[in-house]
């Protein structure tokens, strides 16, 4: 059920007339039938499987605090986390492994032939929802947390509808409480989701769907373009996957207000950051955040004989999980180590930087930050967009070879028209002043929500935006293949 | 939640109103649908001779130059579940039928306009043609299926610029107004034509065709299944096997029912390009031809059937 069609906006309605006619004590129960009808949608097999997951981790867990202090916790405690990780490791990463091991024996001489892929579908929202469910792990055995007690609100936790797909990664210490919260209508809350729906829309479906015409043509016919094209992709990639991207999160945290609760933020205007190490706390929040508190702190407590290597070694294996996150591929790990050598290099030159940096002017110091780690998140992002090391090498060689570029060039090779250019230059400004307004002042939303006659009016010029702008086609949420 | 609606449905009613008067507004609009069902509900019993099928009969057949009382009630992409809905929608109203004839195109056993990219038509055949042909709400409105640039478009079109969106005649045959190359768009339409998933309606389809024999079988009635005549760049494109099946599958369906023919048109050599609007449709000058033949061929078959 795509979020953008009638079909789901029926199902919302319907799920949200149902939930606030029934009492708060057991509106939890609403939204846990509509996540599996919402599952069961996509395929019986998918609602099947996040059962049994559900199922399966809720009994570890209950073991692991059962036996807490006992040799089984530990048992219980590995088991789960292993068969988590395998889990993940069967479904996205298997074929990567037979492909690898191929290319090994070929390279050997043992075999010249490939050995066959596994025919596997695999479920929407896995890599999502078993890092979720891994951190509950991990923190009630730590005893940070205590195990939900009812099987059905766990089971809620994760199938959640509007985070299922692609999060953000929700941690049982903030979902749960909101799912055990019996909260009552917020007309704050309810207006503030219809707007950041409205809001998520607006990226996804006017400047992402705009972007991906220029993008997604050259990412699946790279070698058929170079030059200026390409220089000119690598400052738009970015800009496309943040927008469909912090888009879909918008809409996704948006719908989860029409029903009172809070999912967690997964963007915090990156393109603001100064350095790396800040872009990633600012880019995929529930991510890189996940990582941080259960890999880079845990490997910095094993490791504190080592000092500040400890954070060396820490920083490369968080940013290589997170590299082999997005997907079973080299360029993955590359992206991955890139990000590790970056924020290192920020670490040990940091003293170095703000001496420097300090003797320009304040403004100019911050844009040319700004500017320089935007670059180099291009530079990340042509990797994650490449189908392998080829491409991304042919990328970076032939994005210099600078030729003619016309807008006939545009609309003929990628339908792009100068009508498109302008809507998506005009409102892709329209978002980024805003966030840069948000970021040292009160959030622009605040003021709307004040009087209904403001909220109404913004309501009124988001639909006509979306209905006038809307691109014909949708592209789907890159995110939605992790 | 209820304080909250009647606090705002003040904001809410203005977007209401302007959603059901742009909603009437589109369905006053006259359109072919409209047009061809009026035709059916006030003179179906009249007709001798209907003409059923997609865009090939649509542009093909001019009622005008056959024998009888005839109707063209075909349109674009009218898959033959449509057709024979229609067909069973005047049931107890065909008094003076003698023939149906019915074009059953390269791809036709194979495909729905319910599972097509115009399925977006479906709307026209629920709204005006009262066909009802699927339960979806979205399908029962003009604003949920077309784009709504498209819809503003219309209304501007027919209501300020009082342009006529008819594309047909009284009795139904429509009329072209753009031409394309004959060679590239033959080519494209081959290709656009060629099914990889035959299995999925073929047999339904085949049900189909054998239920429309039945029921003109029961009411003394001839029914002419046809396939129209198109332009090289067309036939030379097309798939062997697909071809095959569908020729096989109707000249089997005219052996087995005594009141089934076949007519092969698609490589009639008396076409020419000049008969031709694109690869696969033809212009005014070969409907007429056609239509002529087609004449021809009923004058022939209803003779033959009273002897």
């Amino acid at each position: 059920m795509e979020f953008f069609s009638y079909r789901f906006f029926a199902f919302l309605l319907f799920t949200i007339i149902v939930y606030y006619s029934t009492r708060p004590s057991i509106r939890w129960l609403i939204l846990l039938i509509s996540s599996l009808i919402f599952i069961y949608s996509y395929s019986l097999y998918f609602l099947v499987y996040t059962l049994l997951y559900a199922i399966i981790n809720y009994l570890i867990v209950h073991l692991i605090f059962k036996y807490k202090g006992q040799k089984p916790s530990k048992y219980f405690y590995f088991s789960g986390i292993g068969i988590n990780i395998g889990l993940l490791i069967f479904f996205k990463y298997s074929n990567f492994f037979i492909d690898n091991i191929s290319q090994l024996c070929n390279f050997l001489g043992i075999s010249s032939s490939s050995l066959p892929h596994l025919s596997l579908i695999v479920p929407l929202g896995i890599s999502f929802f078993t890092f979720q469910a891994i951190g509950y792990l991990i923190d009630v055995n730590r005893n940070t947390l205590v195990p939900e007690k009812s099987p059905w609100k766990f089971i809620l936790f994760i199938v959640y509808f509007p985070k299922y797909l692609s999060g953000p990664v929700e941690r049982g210490k903030t979902l749960l409480p909101e799912i055990n919260r019996e909260c009552s209508f917020d007309e704050k809350s309810f207006n503030s989701g219809i707007l950041q729906i409205l809001w998520g829309f607006t990226k996804t479906h006017i400047i992402s769907d705009r972007l991906a015409l220029i993008v997604n043509e050259i990412n699946h016919n790279l070698h058929s373009y170079s030059g200026s094209i390409l220089f000119i992709n690598f400052f738009i990639q970015l800009l496309y996957l943040y927008f469909n991207f912090s888009g879909y999160t918008d809409i996704v945290l948006g719908i989860s207000k029409l029903f009172g609760i809070k999912l967690s933020i997964n963007f915090n205007r990156p393109f603001l950051a100064v350095n790396v190490s800040e872009y990633w706390r600012r880019w995929h929040i529930s991510l890189t955040s996940w990582c941080n508190d259960y890999i880079f702190r845990r490997i910095i407590l094993k490791k504190i004989r080592w000092g500040k290597w400890a954070s060396v070694y820490g920083v490369f294996i968080t940013f290589l999980v997170i590299g082999i996150w997005h997907g079973a591929n080299w360029t993955f790990v590359i992206l991955g180590i890139l990000q590790g050598i970056a924020i290192n290099y920020e670490f040990f030159t940091k003293k170095y930087r703000i001496k420097y940096g300090s003797k320009l002017p304040h403004w100019l110091n911050t844009s040319l930050s700004r500017l320089i780690t935007y670059v180099f998140m291009s530079i990340s992002i042509v990797l994650f967009f490449s189908k392998n090391i080829q491409n991304a090498i042919y990328y970076f060689h032939s994005m210099f070879n600078f030729n003619k570029l016309t807008f006939h060039t545009l609309e003929t090779n990628f339908h792009f028209s100068q009508g498109d250019l302008a809507i998506t230059v005009i409102t892709t400004l329209i978002i980024l002043l805003s966030e840069y307004h948000d970021e040292y002042k009160k959030p622009f939303i605040e003021f709307i929500l004040k009087k209904r006659i403001y909220f109404w009016a913004s309501v009124y010029i988001l639909l006509a935006s979306l209905i006038l702008f809307k691109m014909g086609h949708s592209i789907s949420f890159v995110y939605e293949q992790f | 939640m209820r304080s909250y609606i009647k606090k705002n449905f003040v904001y809410i009613l203005p977007f209401l109103i302007i959603c059901i008067l742009l909603e009437i507004l589109l369905r006053n609009i006259p359109n072919d649908y409209k047009l061809k069902r009026e035709y059916l509900d006030n003179y179906s019993r009249r007709i001798e001779i209907l003409f059923l099928g997609g865009s090939h009969t649509y542009y093909g057949i001019n009622p005008e130059f056959i024998s009888g009382n005839a109707f063209n009630a075909s349109y674009v992409s009218q898959s033959i579940d449509i057709n024979y809905k229609i067909l069973k929608k005047y049931e107890g109203k065909w008094d003076s039928l003698k023939v149906i004839v019915m074009s059953v195109e390269y791809p036709s056993l194979f495909e729905r306009l319910s599972s097509s990219i115009e399925s977006w038509r479906i709307k026209n055949y629920n709204l005006y043609f009262g066909l009802q042909l699927n339960r979806n709400p979205a399908y029962y409105s003009e604003l949920l299926t077309v784009s709504f640039k498209s819809n503003i478009k219309r209304i501007y079109s027919y209501y300020i610029l009082k342009h006529s969106y008819i594309t047909c005649t009284d009795l139904g045959f429509g009329y072209f107004n753009i031409q394309k190359d004959l060679n590239t768009s033959g080519e494209e339409a081959a290709r656009r034509h060629t099914i990889k998933d035959r299995s999925k309606y073929y047999e339904a389809s085949v049900g189909i065709l054998q239920s429309i024999i039945n029921f003109a079988k029961k009411r003394n009635i001839m029914v002419i299944y046809y396939t129209a005549p198109a332009y090289n760049s067309y036939t030379s494109n097309l798939d062997k096997d697909q071809l095959e099946l569908m020729l096989t599958t109707l000249k089997d369906l005219a052996r087995k029912n005594k009141n089934c023919y076949y007519h092969n048109f698609l490589n009639d050599r008396s076409f020419d390009s000049t008969d031709f609007e694109n690869g696969d449709h033809l212009n005014r000058k070969g409907a007429k031809l056609l239509s002529i033949k087609m004449d021809s061929l009923i004058i022939k078959i209803l003779s033959q059937q009273k002897q």
